[in-house]
């Protein structure tokens, strides 16, 4: 199939953090604004917006549109669990390269703050969730596993805490800032489940991202390629399987991203993946081939993951620092890397950053590997 | 007449910043003559309220009009009907339950999906195609949609891993451990550890019952 060239022409994101007392179309409004305003694209240059969100209410993808200049032109809404704005991502992406479209706005948006006062309510009709298993029970069952097989001290956990804390600190919209925590700080936080404390764990967070995605201009000194944009929905997760639940799911969709464009992990130059919990990044850094199994907790203290080692990952501050609005992760994750591929990421900036892998995977359907992973690949502006 | 300060309800209020007609906007009062004739949804004040307590939503409505419009002081007189009695139709009735602001209506909780016990085994099947091992009696295979036969498996498994869940989740207090069961020649479940305590992975256990809905086990000698 012949396709065309894809570029991400403008980038925005709204706060992350807890804003209950704004709607959550503001917080899509402010993240489309700065996308669109970058690209120097007119809305009436837009021709479809796809639009990822878990909890956002019915309609929503409509007054977002409405309230933005873009009334008119097909919405669509996406739900994949944690990596519903990412599929909107790869969608727009689909769109543009097979010519059905020529300027896609790929949005994610999500309010956690009005819908749960605490963690997540695991879904009554699922049977796992019906049993309890909340999102940091299903992550703390493979940390816990993780750390016997592997025989390792559950500590080590804590320091994908502290180096993505570290690095949220210096992202001005991060939902959690100030000084970020010690190991034992880390540590010493109140217990979740199973090894994972609560700065092991994403806070709750409200926000919203936004992604012009169009043909690519390769002479723009502004696009940012997607060289290929990779999405698996995971089989079944059955007793005859092994692997941490989500794995082969990340592995198989890392390795098509690899084989479509003829890099290899080595080639990455930074990261944005998904660290819901800190066994998360370390899994799927694993899962991606950065580290072998087992070996993937020492990134993080050995310094290759930190920024100023040879490949930074999760530079934003990560979902463990900037937060989870569930169905934006995905733009604001990739927001970060076009900023990182063009020389804007500031106090957090990754030198000479011309490769990037955009990763997230969501689920939480009961035997299920993963409901969605999207692995993206993307190339810098010629600088 | 309509309404246009009725936020979140009137889609006629334009949303508060409009980025793309001229990027910057300035605040603009639209209450400052309203009048309670109609409300933003299009309903006229003669519609049919089915009950006092709707008669209060619809009070508040105006109320928060007046409030926020100071130079408005007439509130018109609102037009409220007796609920529906056994006078009225079966149909009106049944209508008016769907739709009731009157009676709180919990919905009835989806269907349990939970795996369960007979005897002491997990009650599931087996594909005769593919051999796919399911922790319910589905009647087509979960994993390749052949035909199936109901297979019941345990009493005992091994623990593929568990963790202390310090959340409290519905019915469930704190702390409390899940467990995920690869049960012998058959499906991994998850369940609830009796007794409190993490087991290590290849941990065995035998199935003791049902708590709540929830399976549970407990270590093989204990």
């Amino acid at each position: 199939m012949s396709s065309r060239r894809v570029g991400i022409a403008g980038v925005g994101t709204s706060s992350f953090g807890r804003f209950p007392e704004q709607r959550i179309e503001e917080l899509a409004w402010e993240a489309i604004a700065e996308a669109i305003d970058d690209s120097g694209l007119s809305v009436s240059e837009f021709d479809a917006a796809f639009v990822g969100s878990v909890f956002g209410p019915p309609g929503v993808a409509n007054r977002v549109l409405a309230g933005a200049g873009l009334g008119g032109i097909p919405a669509f809404k996406i739900e994949a669990a944690c990596a519903s704005g990412t599929v909107a991502l790869h969608e727009a992406q689909h769109a543009v390269a097979s010519g059905r479209y020529d300027n896609v706005l790929a949005i994610g948006v999500e309010q956690l703050s009005t819908k749960f006062a605490g963690p997540i309510v695991p879904e009554p009709g699922d049977p796992e969730g019906r049993a309890g298993l909340a999102m940091p029970a299903l992550y703390a069952l493979q940390a816990s596993r993780y750390v016997q097989q592997h025989q390792l001290d559950a500590a080590l956990l804590a320091e994908v805490a502290v180096k993505n804390k570290a690095h949220g600190a210096l992202n001005p919209r991060a939902h959690l800032s100030g000084t970020p925590p010690t190991s034992a700080e880390v540590l010493e936080s109140r217990p979740i489940a199973g090894p994972l404390t609560l700065l092991q764990c994403c806070p709750m967070s409200d926000g919203a991202g936004a992604a012009v995605v169009t043909t690519l201009n390769a002479s723009s000194n502004s696009h940012v390629e997607i060289m290929t944009s990779q999405f698996s929905s995971g089989p079944l997760w059955t007793s005859v399987d092994d692997a941490p639940w989500g794995f082969r799911t990340v592995a198989s969709t890392a390795a098509r991203a690899f084989t479509e464009t003829g890099l290899s992990v080595q080639d990455v130059d930074v990261f944005e993946v998904h660290d819901a919990f800190t066994i998360g990044e370390i899994l799927t850094l694993e899962a991606i081939g950065v580290a072998a199994q087992g070996q993937g907790a020492e990134l993080a203290p050995s310094g290759h993951t930190q920024l100023g080692g040879p490949q930074p990952v999760n530079p934003s501050g990560g979902l463990l620092s900037r937060g989870h609005p569930l169905g934006s992760t995905g733009l604001a994750q990739t927001a970060e890397l076009v900023w990182q591929l063009r020389g804007q990421a500031a106090d957090r900036q990754v030198a000479d950053a011309e490769i990037a892998l955009l990763e997230t995977m969501g689920g939480g359907a009961a035997g299920v590997d993963a409901n969605a992973c999207v692995i993206a690949l993307l190339r810098g502006p010629t600088r | 007449m309509q309404l246009q300060c009725e936020e979140r309800i009137c889609d006629l209020n334009p949303p508060p910043p409009c980025f793309f007609k001229g990027k910057s906007t300035i605040a603009v009062d639209h209450c400052s003559a309203p009048s309670v004739e109609s409300c933003g949804l299009g309903h006229e004040s003669t519609d049919v309220h089915t009950s006092s307590v709707a008669g209060d939503r619809w009070q508040r409505r105006a109320d928060d009009v007046k409030e926020s419009c100071p130079g408005h002081t007439d509130t018109p007189a609102l037009e409220v009907r007796e609920p529906l009695t056994a006078g009225h139709s079966k149909l009106l009735l049944e209508a008016a339950t769907c739709l009731s602001e009157v009676v709180p209506v919990t919905p009835p909780t989806p269907a349990d999906p939970r795996p369960c016990l007979i005897g002491g085994r997990i009650a599931g099947s087996t594909c005769t195609a593919c051999g796919h091992n399911a922790a319910r009696r589905h009647p087509r295979c979960e994993r390749c949609l052949g035909n199936t036969i109901a297979t019941d498996f345990g009493p005992t498994g091994v623990v593929w891993s568990s963790a202390t869940v310090h959340l409290r989740i519905g019915e469930l207090t704190p702390p409390f451990v899940l467990a995920y069961i690869d049960v012998d020649a058959g499906p991994r479940v998850l369940a609830q550890v009796v007794g409190g305590n993490e087991i290590p992975a290849g941990g065995l256990v035998r199935f003791t019952g049902e708590e709540n809905g929830n399976l549970t086990v407990k270590a093989v000698g204990q």
